[in-house]
């Protein structure tokens, strides 16, 4: 992967994207079991972009450096590379907090387990459900940070019907407060 | 007295408990792996099958 990290950086350092944080099964991996994954799902703001996101010039770039459009994205050194714009305020905060990362001395960044486990509350789809369910055994959620979040962004009560489902209504024990 | 079974479900949470425990660098490159393992195997395509009878 320090391949793919290397070409995002260069994109980065060119305007091509703005801040770059990586979300999905790869950054959950930082915290819990890893799962197989084709993609590496790479939120990021693309400058110039309103409501239309304009994803040609970045994708000409990569072109021309080698690397096509594959499925919903771009096969970038053997990752299928997938560029969301945050698609709402909660993503737009997770980015802002991402956590600097280095991967075998390449910088980048990661979404933080808070800010992972309120887009997957929102996303809602049983992986994310289970992988949720992962993120609280292994006590790795800081409980007033969580919190915190899961208030500003009207998650409460998706978090409350989570774990009326997935531990039977009783409040799961945070290791850290 | 633990079953077979009961072993079985316990080396499989020894497993996720160590596999949980490498550093996001190492659980990248079993990630990298696992693609990799699932890229070398492939489904029969259409036309190695479309010719053969069928039971």
């Amino acid at each position: 992967m320090e391949k793919t990290l290397e070409v995002l950086n260069r994109l980065e350092a060119a305007g091509l994207i703005g801040r770059y944080a990586i979300g999905g099964a790869v950054a959950a991996a930082c915290y819990v079991e890893p799962t197989v994954t084709y993609d590496l799902d790479v939120f990021t703001v693309i400058p110039g972009s309103s409501l239309l996101i304009d994803l040609a010039p970045i994708y000409a770039q990569l072109k021309a450096w080698g690397y096509m459009e594959q499925g919903a994205g771009v096969e970038i050194e053997g990752w299928e590379v997938q560029l969301l714009p945050p698609p709402g305020p909660l993503e737009e905060a997770a980015l802002e907090a991402a956590e600097n990362r280095t991967f075998h001395n390449i910088p980048t960044r990661i979404i933080s387990a808070g800010f992972l486990c309120a887009i997957m509350l929102k996303t809602g789809r049983p992986k994310d459900l289970i992988r949720l369910s992962q993120f609280v055994e292994v006590g790795v959620l800081s409980k007033g940070a969580f919190m915190n979040i899961l208030d500003r962004f009207s998650l409460r009560e998706k978090w409350n019907q989570f774990v009326l489902r997935h531990f039977e209504g009783n409040d799961p024990a945070f290791p850290n407060p | 007295m633990p079953t077979p079974f009961d072993e079985h479900l316990a080396l499989k949470q020894a497993a996720r408990k160590q596999r949980a425990s490498l550093t996001w660098e190492e659980k990248v490159r079993l990630i990298e792996r696992m693609k990799e393992q699932l890229s070398s195997w492939k489904r029969p395509s259409k036309s190695s099958t479309a010719s053969k009878p069928r039971a």
